[in-house]
């Protein structure tokens, strides 16, 4: 599925009720001949209801068809993308972002 | 005619390779190279010697009636209690009786075979009895010691008897010496050695052929005669020249284990004498011995009824279940070995209520649950009144074990803000096979291994333990079900 | 044969301070300021409140048990204070406690006022409390609010058949949406539009949960005064008056967490609390006659869910009324115009009447348009205390003369 990323300032809070978090920077991993955009991210849970924590995750947005394309209304880049589907591919994927950084705790796909 | 009736066998999940201990410790300490081949097995942080000695118990006594049960002996010499009668807690988790004899073995490296012996002799003495020997251990070396190298965590059980009988107790032999090579006084939680040469020249290599030849003489064997040798013995040259005194075959002895889960202990010499009764044919001579402030040497003749225990219980499925531990820094934190910050929430006290454990104790000790009898739910807890809205019976309950019974996952999640050491808590809720659900942690697991209607198996673990007063809380807890070897 | 309370009890006069990190005020200071803007708006005096309830839940921080702390810090003239701890059902059942008193006869005017001092604790959340008994203590999982209604999330995605893609879809409506709102309310503790795309990538808390699918932990007090429309009449002749149409608690019976029949995918004791207050209040077909709710979102799954247990949306249909807009503030039945528990914020005790100050004022037209839902004419409230296989549950609908 094609998508567009709208690319968020790097090391601004993103601030939610509960904690906040924010983009560290963004990456791009050569897979199977593609480029995977993905975002090193923080988030500290420091206000919910239920707890505290914080962990480091990494966030993959897909593959790049179009990088910083255009910039949306708000003045921020956005970049068009390909999901990255199917559990092989995304499980390769995470594998091989675990590997590039140790302690992360979570790989998500959007 | 006494002997083994059943056996079982317990290695934890996570295996610690060796080279990640000398690579982050070899620094401060080079020669601990010469003990870096193989992994041993670490204990989840959620287990210990009680947990791990249920876990082989509960292997032994898959399918075996628990209200037969007239005796269980636990031995180790990592107990976590120094009063409070350990075995009780095994014994409560095995689903036994309140009638029966406990009791703890322990302060040798041989405490479990000794518990063995006096278990046999129990079975002797008492015409139609049973009795049950669970052994684990989880001993700590320093770090960058020979002793973390060489020290695995695991445990071993052995069920006894008159009836059924699948290896016959022939004899024993003991020797004792107060030759200490390890020891730990009261109060000391890492273990220290002597030099290694004279453990192995004085120790092994003349104590095992002391106490073998003394059952010999005493039976008219000779060593040789023996088809399944079970001893331990971490010095790889030193078990060469033993094991030259039992013949030409090398296959009849039996792997120590050293590069699969290391020394367990006082478990050891039972969770070897497992591995060995997986294969053992009929009329096979198995001789066991044991080591440590002196030696037991038993022998034993596998029956024809062997084969029947031979159904996957045992070390195989253990040793084929496992999970890299890639971190030295965890297994640090994980047997307490380096204090990690747990934030202000970590602190909070939580007090255990021993009176109301005492009313609870099947429910949280064997996990009993019960079946109304009125309209046949089953239900964990089973308190007064019956949990389905059109009955409510009350007081109308049949005692059920669930422990062994497994379950099904209704749903699960992994949660980042639950306090553990081993973020994300897995847990979720679990469907006893039979009726009934309740919410469990789970472990020996990541969120990615679970999925909903998975089975999954009950294990005692660790509930909290509580550092003010030293007291260690015990409950179960859902793992995805164990594979079998075939 | 009972009849409930329908339209015995009216709304003389609400407070609700601003919610949020109040570093510098203590759960006495908060107190004083609901309890001070709610006579105001009752253009009554302390004295002429005959009784009082106080809805709080966490006692080992806090203002401590009973009723002294709150009589003492209000110096109320020793009239009856009574404590009412629920879970996040307390405000709401302090609500309850003041309009029986005066259902029954036996009050003219009485108070609820519900608070929470949460942010002494030195850390973040909760603290951790035998909140279940201590028998959970030995045999409880170590589990979290976010990692209970998780399973939620999955058994409902599981029993309706629906990608959780989909639901997570919607999750981020319910989220996008009550930062919206929130952004709009000076009285709320955060007020910060988000992007869907911003909410999509933050981290898990408990899958499928994310950041912004959780509430946070406010301090807060807020206070109503209720009377009977008979004395309404004569303190606020020819006023509006915002009538008390039903009252509603259910709890769990324990069958959902040990037998073997819940779906996991649904609240059971907001599916029995709900029916019996339309019927209370008269309503047949809550989806055309509710004109706005405030609902518990302490997670986003859980506000997905109680469409459908409030019976507003058909089972398995609310991603679909949420993603079409049914909810929004110019929605069919906005929910949460306030912000709700994500924005407005969640002092436990004072939740439940925060909710019913905000359909207070919008049943009286009292706040600006860009925030106000057109011409409503029932408003309901609803708290969700405890996790989805063991809660309480409040109802509350609300409507105006």
């Amino acid at each position: 599925m094609m998508a567009e990323h709208v690319h968020q300032p790097l090391e601004e809070e993103i601030r939610s009720i509960a904690g906040y978090y924010m983009v560290l920077e963004e990456g791009v991993l050569e897979y199977k001949g593609r480029q995977v955009l993905y975002l090193v991210q923080m988030a500290a849970i420091e206000t919910s209801c239920c707890g505290r924590g914080g962990m480091g995750f990494i966030y993959v947005p897909g593959y790049v068809t179009a990088l910083k394309s255009r910039r949306n209304r708000n003045g921020l880049w956005v970049s068009e993308v390909e999901r990255v589907e199917g559990d092989e591919d995304r499980g390769e994927i995470t594998r091989l972002l675990r590997a590039r950084h140790p302690g992360f705790h979570q790989v998500n796909f959007a | 005619m006494v002997g083994i009736t059943s056996f079982g066998a317990y290695v934890p999940r996570y295996r610690l390779n060796r080279m990640i201990i000398f690579g982050s410790m070899g620094w401060l300490n080079p020669v601990i190279i010469t003990n870096a081949r193989g992994e041993k097995a670490v204990a989840n942080f959620d287990e210990d010697a009680i947990t791990m000695a249920v876990a082989a118990g509960m292997d032994c006594l898959r399918g075996i009636d628990r209200s037969g049960i007239d005796a269980v002996y636990f031995a180790s010499t990592t107990a976590p209690y120094k009063e409070r009668q350990n075995a009780n807690i095994v014994a409560g988790a095995l689903g036994a009786g309140e009638q029966i004899r406990t009791a703890d073995f322990s302060a040798s490296l041989k405490a479990g075979t000794t518990a063995l012996l006096s278990a046999l002799e129990f079975a002797a003495a008492n015409p139609g009895s049973k009795a049950v020997v669970c052994a684990a251990d989880c001993r700590l070396g320093k770090m960058a010691s020979t002793q973390e190298m060489v020290f695995g965590d695991g445990g071993g059980a052995v069920a006894v008897g008159d009836g059924d009988v699948i290896a016959e107790y022939k004899g024993c032999y003991s020797v004792s010496y107060d030759f200490v090579d390890h020891l730990r006084g009261a109060n000391t939680k890492y273990d220290r050695m002597w030099e290694e040469r004279w453990i192995r020249d004085l120790g092994y290599q003349s104590f095992i052929p002391e106490a073998v030849n003394g059952l010999c003489a005493k039976y008219g064997l000779s060593p040789t005669d023996f088809d399944k040798v079970v001893y331990p013995c971490y010095y790889g040259g030193a078990r060469k020249k033993i094991n030259a005194m039992f013949g030409e075959d090398p296959a009849k002895v039996q792997d120590d284990m050293l590069a699969t889960v290391g020394d367990t202990g006082a478990a050891h010499p039972l969770l070897m004498l497992a591995a060995a009764l997986e294969t053992a044919q009929p009329g096979q001579k198995i001789l066991l011995v044991s080591f440590g402030s002196g030696c037991d040497a038993m022998w034993f003749e596998a029956t024809d009824a062997v084969s029947k225990m031979q159904d996957g219980r045992g070390a195989s499925r253990w040793l084929a279940r496992r999970a890299d531990l890639d971190n030295y820094q965890k297994y640090l934190v994980w047997r307490g070995m380096a204090p990690p910050e747990l934030g202000l929430r970590g602190e909070v006290d939580k007090e255990t209520r021993w009176s109301l454990v005492w009313r609870d104790r099947k429910s949280i000790l064997g996990l009993w649950g019960g079946k109304c009898k009125a309209c046949g739910a089953q239900q964990w807890p089973a308190k007064r009144m019956c949990v389905n809205p059109d009955c409510g019976a009350i007081d109308q309950f049949e005692p059920v074990y669930l422990a062994d019974k497994g379950g099904t996952i209704f749903s699960y999640t992994g949660d980042m803000l639950a306090a553990s050491l081993n973020p994300p808590a897995v847990y979720g809720t679990v469907s006893f096979n039979g009726g009934g659900r309740t919410v469990l942690d789970f472990t020996d697991c990541t969120v990615e291994d679970l999925a909903v209607g998975n089975a999954v198996e009950f294990s005692f673990r660790i509930k909290f333990y509580d550092p003010k007063r030293d007291i260690t809380n015990y409950f179960w807890k859902a793992i995805p079900a164990v594979e079998e070897v075939k | 044969m009972a009849e409930g309370i329908r339209d015995k009890v009216v709304i003389l006069g609400m407070g609700c301070t601003k919610f949020g990190e109040r570093w510098d005020k203590s759960g006495g200071d908060l107190l004083v300021d609901a309890l001070t803007e709610a006579l105001e708006d009752a253009g009554i005096e302390k004295k002429d409140l005959q009784a009082a309830w106080l809805g709080v839940h966490i006692d080992e921080i806090n203002i401590g048990k009973g009723g002294t702390y709150a009589s003492n810090a209000m110096h109320l003239p020793f009239i009856p204070v009574s404590r009412l701890d629920n879970f996040c059902a307390s405000g709401t059942e302090a609500f309850r406690g003041a309009a029986y008193g005066v259902a029954s006869g036996a009050y003219d005017i009485a108070l609820a006022i519900g608070v929470e001092k949460l942010k002494d604790t030195g850390y973040g959340g909760l603290p951790d409390s035998p909140a279940f008994g201590q028998e959970m203590v030995m045999v409880g999982p170590n589990a979290t609010a976010p990692g209970m209604f998780a399973q939620l999330a999955t058994a409902y995605a599981a029993k309706h058949k629906i990608p959780m893609e989909r639901v997570k879809e919607a999750m981020t409506h319910v989220s996008w949406k009550s930062h919206q709102n929130g952004a709009k309310n000076p009285r709320a503790h955060l007020r910060k539009a988000v992007t869907k795309e911003q909410i999509m990538g933050a981290p898990m808390v408990a899958y499928p949960l994310g950041l912004f699918d959780c509430c946070g932990v406010s301090d807060g007090s807020a206070a109503a005064i209720v009377c009977t429309p008979e004395v309404f009449k004569k303190l606020k002749p020819n006023q509006p008056m915002v009538k008390v149409k039903a009252l509603q608690i259910a709890v769990s019976s324990g069958e959902e967490a040990a037998y073997d029949k819940w779906d996991g995918a649904s609240i059971m004791t907001t599916r029995a609390a709900s029916k019996r207050a339309y019927e209370e209040a008269g309503i047949k077909d809550p989806r055309k006659e509710i004109s706005m709710m405030e609902v518990h979102d302490c997670f986003s799954i859980t506000e997905l869910c109680t469409m459908e247990d409030l019976w507003i949306s058909p089972d398995g249909g609310a991603p679909d009324d949420i993603l079409n807009g049914f909810f929004d503030l110019d929605g069919q039945i906005p929910c949460q115009p306030d912000g709700g528990l994500k924005c407005f914020g969640h002092p436990i005790g004072a939740s439940g009447i925060r909710m019913i100050f905000e359909m207070y004022n919008q049943l009286l037209g009292r706040w600006p348009e860009d925030r106000a839902v057109k011409n409503p004419k029932f408003g309901l409230t609803h708290n969700l205390g405890g996790v989805p296989n063991n809660n309480v549950c409040s109802i509350a609908i609300f409507g105006v003369d």
